[in-house]
């Protein structure tokens, strides 16, 4: 067990539990060392936070909250890097900017962070695909997600 | 910066220790040049500027506070309740 002081506070972590992102992430390459945390003040906003830059947590989310069809393809060396064999052994999240303004919220949907519950091993993953950008209007999205989900009850 | 000449057809090779990366010139259309790449599956190859981009996104994320945050959480509980 060790303690770390992240920008959400201090936490005791076993090593073992360690998230590592061993390429680092676009922006934050020199960062390996992570943990995901569920404040229940936040929650079903999770931190992705370093635990060697106590200025650097992201908030993350799972996509399908954003998304309710949110679909990517996983290509199979990162697959084999995260010893995955079944979708449940992988956690995908996307990471949010939260500005003052609460309209110009965003999340970034092309870059997911896959995380895998095998080796502990993380990786931000660059989608290739036209629907998704790094910015998506959380206040758009949703309304999205409402017209699509009264079309299925329509059906 | 080392700068070389191609034509269609042509192509690069980059070595690093005992890994090579080559990169084809495949198609120049009107300003659009089309380039193949055969290399390792351990070496991601990305567009500069969705890297570039991505890399910035992550920036404005860690400017997001937790009373932000906070705040913001309602957004998502509206949808969990139906």
């Amino acid at each position: 067990m060790a303690k770390y002081e992240t920008k959400i506070g201090e936490i005791n972590i076993d090593n073992d539990k360690v998230l590592k992102f061993e390429f680092g992430l676009p922006g934050f390459d020199d960062l390996t060392k992570f943990s995901l945390i569920t404040p229940e003040e936040t929650k079903p906003i999770m931190w992705l936070v370093s635990l060697e830059d106590k200025e650097v947590a992201f908030p993350v989310i799972h996509p399908e909250m954003i998304r309710y069809d949110y679909h990517i393809d996983v290509p199979s060396d990162i697959v084999d890097y995260l010893q995955i064999e079944k979708s449940d052994q992988a956690i995908t999240l996307s990471i949010l900017s939260i500005p003052e303004d609460q309209s110009k919220i965003t999340a970034n949907l092309v870059a997911p962070i896959i995380i895998s519950t095998i080796n502990n091993k993380g990786i931000q993953y660059m989608v290739e695909s036209e629907e998704y950008s790094t910015r998506h209007y959380i206040k758009d999205e949703m309304k999205r997600n409402e017209k699509l989900l009264k079309d299925k009850e329509g059906d | 910066m080392l700068i070389l000449s191609r034509k269609i057809g042509e192509d690069i090779v980059i070595k690093m220790d005992n890994k090579t990366i080559k990169i084809k010139l495949l198609e120049n259309q009107m300003g659009h040049i089309k380039l193949g790449f055969d290399a390792p599956k351990e070496i991601k190859i990305y567009r500069g500027e969705l890297y570039e981009e991505i890399a910035k996104e992550n920036k404005s994320s860690i400017n997001s506070s937790f009373d932000l945050v906070k705040e913001f959480k309602n957004a998502f509980s509206r949808g969990d309740k139906d």
